[in-house]
């Protein structure tokens, strides 16, 4: 699995364009899962179709990234982010254009600190003049940023590991899973990063009777962090709540009572955050509502690129995912 | 360059001149529906007032959305004084700096009134660098009494700057409420002309508030395809940043395609679209800076199962103010490149996406 997750991660697809990610997605998946399509967001569907309830288990392929705005006349790029970008720590980051061209965020030595903070970076991609720059990135041009993944013992560490971590859990599930009573789609959506954005028409168009969305989640198991119950290491966390969405209380206790029943080790999760949120505040109010939970997967760091992940958790994740899949869901009402 | 596209340049005046702050668009409405009504068979207003046309063109093609919003930013009355001064309240983006002393319309019968704020000889010193808020402004129609005041408007009521269009320069226009009346001028010469493919146009209410009207429009109609046209931002006044951190769009330099705001994110094959439809006709373009604004295509675009949208704009100068300036030139460009656009949407393909059984 670690292979999986270092080929996701390392694949370029700020939101919008994803579609790197979903080809790779799609080679992944498709010899688990025989029905693939794509709709008009770029949202991949693999699905196993049965007689059963109908499950939406969703993953977004999306990462933040940052789009050029201006290219100056000695070729210095500016730039706005995508998603939720943090400017303290994209300085000094190197980032890479889909072409390859790699560049670095700098801070201006002497600008005017009144500024916006995001205007006084800039990216330097080492072009000799502006014409020379001109010729090969133009405003528009999306970059994400540029570091490999580093595994060290169960603990592993990237960029993009939000959400690709939970790309790799379901196709990973989808693998495993070679029997269900219900009708399952896995659906790896675009442009969660910048506010849920494929997960509604996703939920809309799969009319699920129950989903689930897959996403990493914040930890307080580091220095001097916000309180929160969540540590690596402590399994697959179930959500409670975060600031978009309360998980169905239906779907909550189900993954719960899964979890007890295997002696899956797991975590409840209360991310207090406003704003932080998952394709399931998308997901569960679409057409007459959807109940739906989240599994997260706990991560350190999360939107920089040194996201921090234990195995363990995927793991167990992949565990928790495959219980819930293979559970008759008309059975416990959905 | 000159051009002659056929943009309805008297209804746009009527338009710009009209008042409809957003939730109260219906004198907007009532010219748009009139101008449309010789050239449609058919239209409706649904339960948000947003109206919508059919409109048949010679093939049937992609189902092709269309969109302008009918609402303007400006004021809502919150409370009459005893003095019978009126407080009032933003509704949609407004910006402080520019609020004192600008002459106003208040209420059903558009009462002049002028918003006033604390003469400079009453500040203390270190007051007179701080901007005057809104909150500590009054709308001042001459009111004497609370009575008096009441017979003029009541909370709820809506006030919009006071602005009657004119040209300005030798190129330019000048007026309120550019954003959004030239997307809906725009959209209503659409539809009052041919047509080489079906499209269904909607005139949105309650965009600068959150995209709400949009949102109801699109879900009702299902498109593979959406174009949101608006009035933008433009960004040439001088800066000393310009150079460093780009001032664009500009006036003169043509329609404004976006590939990102903060609402959308365009699709990719479609701006390619627009590329080429401007590329064949001549028509020269901008790019809207990336992160910034946003417009109905971000409710058009995730619409029940998603359709792949872009906003085509024209550039205006002091938006949000009595006094937006926009090119003749640019408008008339984007009414071209909009029509320019329509047998290539009707030619875009929707994705199959999963075959589900009813449930």
């Amino acid at each position: 699995m670690i292979k999986l997750l270092t080929e996701l991660c390392g694949t370029f697809g700020p939101s919008g364009e994803e579609e790197a990610v979903a080809a790779l997605v799609k080679r992944r998946v498709k010899d688990a899962v025989g029905e693939i399509t794509t709709d008009a967001m770029g949202n991949v569907y693999a699905r196993r179709p049965g007689k059963g309830a109908r499950v939406m288990l969703a993953a977004h392929m999306d990462e933040i990234g940052l789009v050029l705005s201006h290219i100056d006349a000695r070729g210095f790029a500016r730039f706005s982010n995508i998603g939720g970008l943090r400017l303290d720590m994209a300085a000094n980051q190197r980032v890479r254009l889909k072409s390859g061209r790699v560049g670095v965020i700098m801070e201006e030595e002497r600008g005017n600190k009144d500024d916006k903070k995001i205007d006084r970076l800039y990216i330097d991609f080492g072009y000799e003049s502006g014409p020379a720059a001109r010729k090969e990135i133009h405003v528009g041009d999306v970059a994400c940023f540029d570091r490999g993944l580093e595994c060290q013992g169960n603990r592993v560490i990237s960029k993009a590991m939000d959400d690709r971590v939970a790309c790799a859990v379901l196709i990973e599930t989808a693998r495993r899973v070679q029997k269900t009573p219900n009708d399952v789609t896995f659906a790896f959506t675009v442009q969660e990063e910048v506010g849920v954005r494929g997960a509604m028409p996703a939920a809309y168009t799969l009319n699920p009777d129950v989903a689930l969305s897959v996403d990493v989640t914040m930890s307080g198991d580091v220095p001097e962090c916000r309180p929160m119950e969540v540590a690596l290491g402590d399994g697959p966390a179930i959500k409670v709540k975060d600031g978009g969405h309360i998980a169905h209380p239906k779907v909550r206790d189900l993954l719960v009572r899964l979890a007890r029943k295997m002696k899956l080790k797991h975590q409840m999760e209360v991310l207090n955050l406003d704003g932080a949120t998952t394709d399931a505040a998308a997901i569960h109010r679409v057409r007459g509502g959807v109940p739906t939970g989240c599994v997260s997967i706990p991560c350190r760091y999360v939107h920089t690129v040194s996201e921090m992940v234990d195995m363990r958790d995927v793991e167990g994740a992949v565990k928790l995912l495959a219980a819930f899949v293979t559970t008759d869901l008309r059975k416990e009402g959905f | 360059m000159a051009r002659n596209s056929g943009f309805p340049w008297a209804l746009f005046e009527a338009l710009s001149n009209a008042r409809g702050v957003t939730g109260d668009e219906g004198p907007v409405r009532k010219i748009l529906k009139d101008f449309l009504k010789p050239h449609v068979d058919s239209m409706e207003v649904d339960a948000m007032g947003s109206i919508l046309v059919q409109k048949k063109g010679k093939t049937a093609g992609a189902r092709i959305l269309l969109g302008a919003h009918m609402d303007e930013v400006g004021f809502m009355v919150m409370k009459i004084e005893k003095s019978g001064l009126f407080r009032v309240a933003k509704v949609g983006g407004l910006d402080d700096r520019m609020l004192a002393g600008k002459r106003v319309r208040v209420g059903p019968g558009a009462a002049p009134g002028v918003l006033g704020a604390k003469a400079p000889h009453l500040l203390k010193a270190e007051d007179k660098a701080k901007i005057v808020k809104l909150e500590d402004m009054t709308v001042d129609v001459g009111a004497s009494t609370e009575a008096e005041a009441r017979k003029i408007a009541s909370p709820g009521d809506t006030a919009t700057f006071e602005s009657t269009f004119e040209s300005w320069g030798p190129s330019l226009v000048r007026g309120k409420a550019f954003d959004d009346r030239v997307g809906c001028a725009i959209l209503a010469a659409l539809v009052a002309g041919p047509s080489p493919v079906d499209f269904v146009a909607v005139f949105t209410t309650q965009e600068e508030i959150g995209l709400r009207g949009a949102r109801v429009a699109a879900q009702k109609f299902e498109p593979d395809v959406a174009v949101a046209l608006e009035g933008t931002g433009a960004a040439d006044t001088p800066s000393k940043r310009s150079e460093a951190l780009g001032a664009f769009p500009r006036l003169g330099d043509g329609p404004v395609l976006t590939r990102r705001d903060s609402s959308t994110i365009t699709d990719r094959e479609i701006f390619a679209l627009f590329e080429e439809a401007a590329g064949k006709a001549g028509i020269r373009w901008q790019e809207k800076r990336p992160g910034i604004g946003g417009t109905d295509a971000g409710e058009f675009h995730r619409a029940r199962s998603g359709a792949r949208s872009i906003s085509l704009s024209v550039p205006c100068r002091y938006i949000h103010s009595p006094a937006a300036l926009a090119a003749r030139s640019d408008i008339e460009a984007a009414l071209e490149l909009a029509r320019a656009a329509l047998s290539p949407l009707g030619r875009v393909k929707r994705p199959a996406g999963p075959r589900l059984e009813k449930s």
